[in-house]
């Protein structure tokens, strides 16, 4: 059920009807069941782990907040991070371990043909709560969150549906409250604020993201080959699967913000406005901020951040950086993707650093000219397929032949066409200094900007629909 | 809220606004709406009895890849008269459209064709199909079968409310005209674009689509115009289309004809053209389908001969 489908409008309908009518305690338990459904209608099958893990960090939560002592409650975090890690490790790295083994002793001549191979299906959204559960028994042991005792919120904390599946992961400091107590009634600014998430989400991921996707897609997987490319159109197709991934996956969580804005809860801004970062560091405080301040509170942090000196902040930065790399999924691509933003951020703050910070809008410019260059370099290896096809696609751009094809011709209009005016939307907004400055201005003005979103919505639906890409994570 | 439902009726506004400007200029929004809003006047032309009237059946492969005016010419029917060619071919169409428009145009209507001629590919006659429930709602499915077939497809949300939204607005229905039509003349490359990706969408889909066996949906509909066709009285001449690569129709789709009675020209097998006759690597040109023609006209006189001597 995608959230711009026909199935979940009329869910969320539904959802709201009944929703509306009832009170607190029995709103969080039909939200609870709301949210089992939506996640039954990708896989039941897996609704078990959800309830397993669920149970398993509120019994760790209670235990962990009711013993004094530092033995207990060190080994029921133990516990839990074994727990979390382990679901995390069968699902989505067994079979890649097992066959890169295979792969390793095969090299040694110690097993031979036929491969190891081990097909299991990974549960939607697995990598979001397991990080949303994991960060509640370390915050109830570093006691930073009180252990909750209705087992309802908790659950309901864990598998709330606008973020189950794709984020934002949120903190339980900040969203188990919001279950735990009553919450704010659905007035004119909370709705207008959720009507604003919820058309730029769709426009976002509809009309930016679905219609760069084909153009991508191109590139990274077309029937020709990767010979018959030139390396104008690489570059245009890696354009367009930077605005492919940022629109789908800004999109997704924009309506996961309005949405739930209307249930009467305030979700973290995951995506702020990213491509206008000047340098790496701050292209990480824009791109997927829950989970760049769950890295840095749960692994760079207690690995010793910057506080160890200049060496170990880099080895702790890059450690962050590559184990957030294979977050996103068992493959050595992500890995390397990872890798290159750990190298960018040890770099921006070892060498830039010392040059202190720009100033002068010519100097903003360039640092958002070179960041966005070197965040595309980064989708390269993220959406490769493969080393070899990262390394054929770099080879093209190095190799020269820009040659002004029909693709690229296309790629760049569609590119001017699609993502200017967002861009420039966006630009407006930084300038602004507000997120929302839009719902500051006349309703004459808010009314022209959602009739271009409906009209795009409209008028200009992607030649083939595509799924979201970070469900798969 | 005051504001915000000011909003909301400006957006509706706009929607009627688009509505309207739709409806007003739909017939120069595509050469396919043209044909589509034909189709009404196709199916009077259609009615006289005793003119030899045939019915092409297809898709742009058949557009492309019948020459009308040696049809006519070359084509002795078995009442003697030369052929009446009238056609319904709108594009990317399939099986389940053709049924649909068979209904709507000839059975509903009175028409009575001597002879349908259905033109496919091989993909339109298989399973998984891409089915435009925007355009079956708004031009082909009869207006009272319209629950009846959303019911016999068996149709998600996802796919029933597109068709129920395009069956009531004009604007919803023809939404997916308006980018190719801005696109193909303001964007430089756009038409060879779209043609490599469609091309490279369509390796992947023969890839899906490759087995032998007809799909459940295909077999339904195929069988449901072979009774339609039955119904009026036609016969049923079912053509499969050239194109650069040489292709024979799903084993079950064959069977399933000559269990009927139905002749089938298998020109996607037999009749092969060299890659210069097919300009856009998909459809034949001009002298392609002269080439085609007459040499389908030759296999429909054999065939129609030799039935009739029998």
């Amino acid at each position: 059920m995608w959230f711009n489908s026909f199935s979940f409008i009329a869910f969320f309908a539904v959802v709201c009807v009944v929703h509306g009518v009832l009170g607190h305690r029995l709103r969080n338990l039909w939200l609870l069941g709301c949210s089992y459904f939506f996640y039954g209608c990708w896989d039941w099958r897996f609704l078990g782990l959800i309830v397993f893990t669920t149970t398993f960090e509120f019994v760790s939560g209670r235990a962990i907040a009711a013993s004094e002592s530092v033995k207990v409650r060190r080994r029921w975090l133990t516990a839990s991070v074994v727990v979390e890690m382990s679901i995390l490790g069968v699902f989505k790295y067994l079979g890649f371990f097992v066959t890169e083994l295979h792969q390793l002793l095969r090299l040694f001549g110690w097993v031979e043909e036929p491969s190891w191979t081990l097909n299991i299906l990974l549960p939607a959204g697995l990598s979001f709560f397991t990080f949303q559960a994991l960060s509640y028994t370390v915050d109830v042991y570093r006691g930073q969150t009180k252990a909750t005792g209705s087992f309802t919120d908790f659950a309901l904390f864990i598998a709330f549906f606008p973020q189950l599946v794709a984020g934002p992961i949120e903190r339980s400091n900040h969203l188990l409250p919001q279950v735990e107590n009553p919450r704010p009634p659905l007035d004119e600014r909370r709705f207008r604020i959720g009507l604003y998430h919820v058309l730029t989400g769709i426009f976002k991921k509809v009309v930016i993201a679905d219609n760069m996707a084909w153009l991508s897609n191109h590139v990274f997987q077309g029937s020709g080959g990767l010979g018959e490319l030139n390396g104008l159109e690489v570059l245009l197709g890696v354009y367009a699967f930077a605005f492919q991934i940022y629109g789908d996956f800004s999109g997704y969580s924009s309506i996961a913000v309005g949405v739930a804005m209307w249930l009467g809860f305030d979700l973290m801004e995951n995506f702020r406005r990213p491509y206008f970062a000047t340098s790496p560091t701050e292209f990480w405080s824009r791109w997927h901020i829950s989970l760049s301040t769950w890295l840095r509170d749960y692994l760079y942090i207690p690995l010793g951040g910057n506080r160890m000196g200049r060496w170990k902040t880099g080895r702790n930065l890059m450690v962050t950086m590559l184990l957030g790399g294979l977050w996103h999924g068992a493959s050595w691509t992500y890995v390397a993707w990872g890798g290159l933003h750990g190298l960018w951020l040890v770099v921006h703050r070892f060498v830039m650093r010392e040059r202190g910070s720009r100033q002068g809008w010519w100097k903003a410019a360039l640092g958002m000219v070179g960041t966005f260059h070197l965040v595309c370099l980064g989708w390269l290896f993220f959406r490769a397929e493969s080393f070899g096809q990262a390394g054929q696609l770099l080879g093209l751009l190095g190799a020269g032949g820009w040659v002004w094809t029909p693709y690229a011709m296309t790629c760049a209009s569609l590119l001017m066409f699609f993502v200017l005016p967002w861009v420039a939307y966006e630009a407006w907004v930084e300038l602004a200094g507000s997120d929302l400055a839009l719902l500051e201005k006349p309703w004459l003005v808010r009314a022209c900007f959602y009739g271009w979103l409906l009209l795009m919505l409209l008028c200009f639906p992607p030649p083939v629909p595509s799924e979201f890409i970070y469900f798969q994570f | 809220m005051r504001s915000e439902i000011k909003v909301f009726l400006f957006l509706i506004v706009c929607l009627l606004a688009g509505e309207w400007g739709t409806r007003w200029v739909e017939p120069e929004l595509s050469k396919d709406v043209e044909h589509l809003e034909g189709l009404e006047a196709m199916a009077q032309r259609l009615e006289p009895r005793g003119k030899s009237n045939v019915l092409v059946l297809g898709n742009s492969l058949a557009r492309c890849g019948l020459d009308q005016g040696l049809l006519s010419e070359g084509w002795r029917l078995p009442s003697g008269g030369a052929a009446q060619v009238e056609v319904l071919t709108p594009d990317a169409s399939g099986i389940v459209d053709w049924g649909q428009g068979f209904r709507r145009y000839v059975v509903e209507t009175g028409s009575r064709p001597e002879v349908v001629v259905v033109g496919t590919g091989r993909v339109h006659l298989n399973d998984p199909m891409e089915v435009q429930s925007e355009r079956l709602a708004a031009w082909l499915v009869p207006k009272d079968e319209r629950w009846a077939f959303v019911k016999d497809q068996k149709w998600g949300m996802e796919e029933a409310i597109p068709f129920w939204l395009a069956s009531w607005s004009r604007l919803f229905a023809n939404r997916e005209r308006i980018e190719p039509l801005v696109f193909y003349r303001l964007v430089p490359g756009y038409e060879e674009t779209s043609r490599l990706i469609n091309h490279e969408r369509g390796v992947a889909m023969a890839g899906r689509s490759g087995g032998k066996e007809l799909g459940a949906v295909t077999t339904r509909h195929l069988q449901r115009l072979i009774d339609d066709v039955a119904k009026v009285g036609a016969r049923l001449v079912v053509v499969t289309m050239p194109v650069p690569e040489v292709y024979e129709m799903p084993r079950e789709a064959v069977e399933m004809l000559k269990a009927n009675g139905v002749l089938l020209i298998e020109g996607g097998s037999k009749m092969t053209m060299e890659a210069g006759r097919f300009p856009d690597g998909y459809h034949l040109d001009g002298e392609g389908a002269r080439r085609f023609t007459t040499w389908l006209t030759g296999s429909l006189n054999a065939s129609f001969g030799d039935t009739d001597r029998r």
